[in-house]
């Protein structure tokens, strides 16, 4: 049975709710029928056994005296005749046998056709009367009533009546009663099927609503319940409320109706109007508040999706608009955004790659790896990809064009769903960049030609003034003077030997030629070739730190380098001023280090920012600047750093650090 | 007349060896100075004829000796000639310095590479007043 169940069970579940309601009736009606057929039945039954046995009895009465004397005579020879006569008075006897009082028959009437078998055989051969049970079949019930004459008992007589007749009788009975009750049973599920489809057609009518919502149309058309006119009820006058004369929408679709209360807007806006005096005048019943409560819904539907398409072409002109390219893909690299910047400066209409190509095809497949580094570790917000940095873009020539590129992986919820990459064409940038290099380079050039100039003038002083100086002394016959003029002239070779070298290292563009060098000993060279006077109260010393070891360099340039250092060191002294150089080197990690200190005059600030910025001097007439423009050349060239500290009155520190290089240390 | 006398301020010995030396063969008595103090120092000892400042000593210290010199009653008066280069003149706002303090322009230039005969005319032509007032000699 539980299998049975099992099965009609998904059966039932397929069932259209009006069949559901049908079945349940016409259960129900089967239910009634069956207890109305049983009941009628046995009561029935009940009712025509009561009666045959009341018929029994007054056929008893009626002829139990009479067939009691005659089967008390001797011979009963008027016993069958009286039978007859008795089974005629009563048509519900099936038979009647009367026996004696030893229980013998003495005779019997079998009313055909409803005489049994067993009774005709017992007539056909006289035996004792069997027990009731055995000649009594259920096709009869048997009334016995006991004869006497003169309070002695004489035999007694069974009147047996028709079983079937009762059977007949319920069941005609039980038939007419379930016809009674069926016929205007199925009359009424009939009228109840009518009732339920129009009951149930506008839950029909707003399946057929929410499906045509669900295949995209939110204006399906549909009106239910009573159209109320919110204006009269509430008696308002209010023209600048959309809802006000208005026959075709009911108030409480209207946003932001300025009634007192219910102002409220999608979509809560039903929740409040439910309880509104309009909204009760229309209120039907539960399906009309289902069907109120889908068209507001689909009201908020439509709001929700006009923003999110006012929204979606907004992002759409954003990056159709931006300056920048955009290529963006989904989980599997295929491009699903390409802007029209991307389509310019990679030559391929947006229809030609979105859904179809990769962005590899576009970008370099390496920056793969780069896509996954995380470049924010907040904790609100993780990203991966890589910040703006120089690279190139593919064209779909085969050309390449520089630009300034981004990209940034995108998850949702820890499941990567595609990248976008940002890009600058860097074309036009970098031309102005190298405008700007290059006219810094002239500017640069045309300063240093300023200062050269400059310096040849001075160095022409100084060769005029030896000249002259030397030629007033030998008119005069003064030596002093002629040694002089001459010491001017040999300075001043000199001053622009070493103007020819610095000119000749600032200009020149040369790699390095590095070989291992003892930092120690290079010093010692330059500060030998410094050459300060005897009479010089400027003390130069060198002091190391650390183990030595040699240091990959091009000793040539380098020993300029040095030398012009020590040259500024010596230059912050006044002359004849007491002063301190120290040639400080060591090694820092990988890295060498040359630092010289002075305890000389020092720099302001804007001094120090002056003689980086270019070709300054702090020497006065003196200086070109392009001592220390070599300076940063070589320290450059060597891939080195410098550094300058200084505090005016207290003295200049300028350090310079270079990678040591792969050199082994000396024993 | 006497030994007109002279101080010359410059911080290149050469150079100052060099105008000295042009100034002695003209008759001039010249005392020198590598810097603005001791130059400042000889001329307060002993006011000279005339003064020649270097313009661009570090530290503009050429500018400042000449305005500390105008500023002074006793040196005010003393012609100066200013030694310049043409890239030293650049950034040298004359007008602001006479604006700011109230004093005059040097009484003449002279620019390098020394010329002993333009160095002597402009010399004598700020000595003998040759200058019309507010002219600036220049050699």
């Amino acid at each position: 049975m539980s299998r049975g169940i099992r099965r009609a069970v998904p059966i039932y579940r397929k069932f259209l709710l009006e069949n559901k309601i049908l079945l349940f009736f016409t259960c129900l009606l089967v239910f009634l029928s069956s207890v109305v057929l049983i009941a009628v039945y046995w009561a029935t039954h009940h009712a025509v056994s009561g009666m045959l046995s009341g018929r029994a009895g007054e056929a008893f009465e009626m002829w139990g005296t009479p067939i009691g004397e005659a089967a008390a005579a001797e011979p009963a020879g008027g016993l069958p005749a009286l039978l007859d006569r008795a089974m005629a008075w009563d048509e519900h006897i099936s038979y009647l046998a009367v026996v004696d009082s030893a229980g013998d028959l003495l005779a019997c009437r079998v009313r055909p056709p409803s005489a049994a078998p067993k009774l005709e055989a017992y007539l056909t051969a006289p035996v004792e009367i069997p027990s009731r049970d055995s000649w009594n079949p259920r096709d009869f019930d048997e009334f016995s009533f006991p004869l006497s004459v003169n309070d002695k008992g004489v035999g007694g007589l069974h009147i047996g009546v028709s079983a079937k007749y009762g059977d007949r009788i319920a069941t005609r009975a039980a038939l007419i009663a379930i016809m009674l009750l069926v016929m205007p049973g199925a009359l009424l599920i009939g009228v109840a099927r009518i009732v339920i489809r129009k009951a149930i057609a506008p839950l029909k009518e707003l399946t057929r609503v929410a499906d045509e919502i669900s295949a995209g149309n939110l204006d399906p058309g549909f009106d239910f319940g009573i159209h109320v006119n919110c204006w009269e009820i509430k008696n308002c006058q209010r023209t600048d409320c959309e809802a006000y004369l208005n026959f075709t929408q009911q108030c409480w679709y209207i946003d932001g109706t300025p009634c007192e209360g219910y102002e409220s807007r999608f979509p809560q806006k039903l929740e409040g109007c439910r309880t509104c005096e309009v909204y009760q005048a229309h209120r039907g019943d539960e399906v009309v508040q289902l069907a109120d409560s889908i068209r507001h819904m689909t009201n908020a539907l439509k709001a929700s999706q006009e923003l999110l398409v006012s929204s979606g072409d907004f992002q759409k002109r954003l990056i159709q608009n931006s300056f920048d390219g955009i290529i963006a893909t989904n989980a599997d690299g295929v491009v699903n955004i390409f802007n029209q910047v991307a389509e310019a400066l990679i030559g391929i209409p947006q229809s030609e790659v979105l859904g179809r190509r990769q962005w590899h095809e576009f970008l370099d497949e390496e920056l793969e790896k780069a896509m996954d580094i995380p470049i924010s570790h907040e904790p609100v917000r993780r990203v991966r990809g890589f910040a703006p940095r120089e690279a190139t873009i593919k064209r779909i020539d085969g050309g390449r064009i520089n630009v300034r590129l981004a990209g940034i992986s995108l998850y949702e919820r820890g499941i990567h769903i595609g990248k976008v990459f940002f890009f600058e064409d860097m074309r036009e940038i970098k031309q102005l960049r190298e405008d700007l290099i290059q006219s810094e380079r002239l500017a640069a050039a045309g300063q240093a030609a300023a200062g050269i100039s400059h310096s040849i003038k001075n160095i022409m002083d100084g060769f005029n003034g030896g000249v002259y100086v030397y030629q007033v002394g030998r008119k005069g016959r003064d030596e002093e003077k002629m040694a002089a003029g001459f010491g001017m002239i040999e300075r001043n070779v000199k001053i622009i030997s070493d103007l020819a070298k610095d000119l000749l290292n600032f200009a020149k563009e040369r790699q390095p030629e590095l070989a291992p060098h003892d930092p120690r000993k290079l010093v010692e060279d330059v500060i030998a070739s410094v050459g300060l006077p005897p009479e010089s109260k400027i003390s130069v010393r060198v002091e190391q730190s650390g183990p030595a070891r040699n240091v990959m360099l091009d000793r040539y340039v380098f020993h300029q380098c040095l030398s012009n250092l020590v040259n500024n060191a010596v230059g912050a002294f006044a002359e004849g001023e007491e002063g301190n150089i120290v040639v400080e080197l060591g090694f820092a990690g990988e890295n060498a280090y040359f630092a010289v200190h002075d305890d000389g005059m020092g720099m302001s600030l804007q001094t120090i920012s002056k003689i980086k910025g270019g070709m300054y001097s702090t020497k006065g007439s003196k200086g070109t600047g392009l001592g220390l423009q070599v300076v940063q050349k070589v320290v450059k060239e060597h891939m080195g750093v410098l550094t300058i500290e200084s505090e005016e009155g207290s003295g200049s520190t300028f350090r310079i650090e270079i990678p040591a290089g792969a050199v082994p240390e000396r024993a | 007349m006497g030994i007109r006398t002279a101080v010359v301020i410059d911080d290149e010995v050469d150079l100052t060896t060099f105008l000295s030396s042009i100034l002695e063969e003209n008759g001039f008595s010249v005392r020198v100075a590598n810097e603005a103090v001791s130059g400042e120092q000889l001329i307060l000892e002993s006011p000279p004829d005339i003064i020649l400042i270097d313009l661009m000593m570090p530290g503009r210290t050429g500018i400042q000796l000449f305005v500390k010199l105008r500023a002074n009653d006793a040196t005010r008066d003393i012609p100066m000639v200013m030694v310049t280069g043409i890239k030293d003149q650049i950034g040298v706002n004359w007008g602001d310095i006479v604006d700011r303090y109230r004093t005059r322009r040097p009484d003449g230039f002279v620019e390098k590479p020394i010329d002993p005969e333009r160095l002597m005319k402009v010399i004598n032509g700020v000595l003998s007043g040759d200058a019309a007032d507010g002219e600036v000699l220049h050699g």
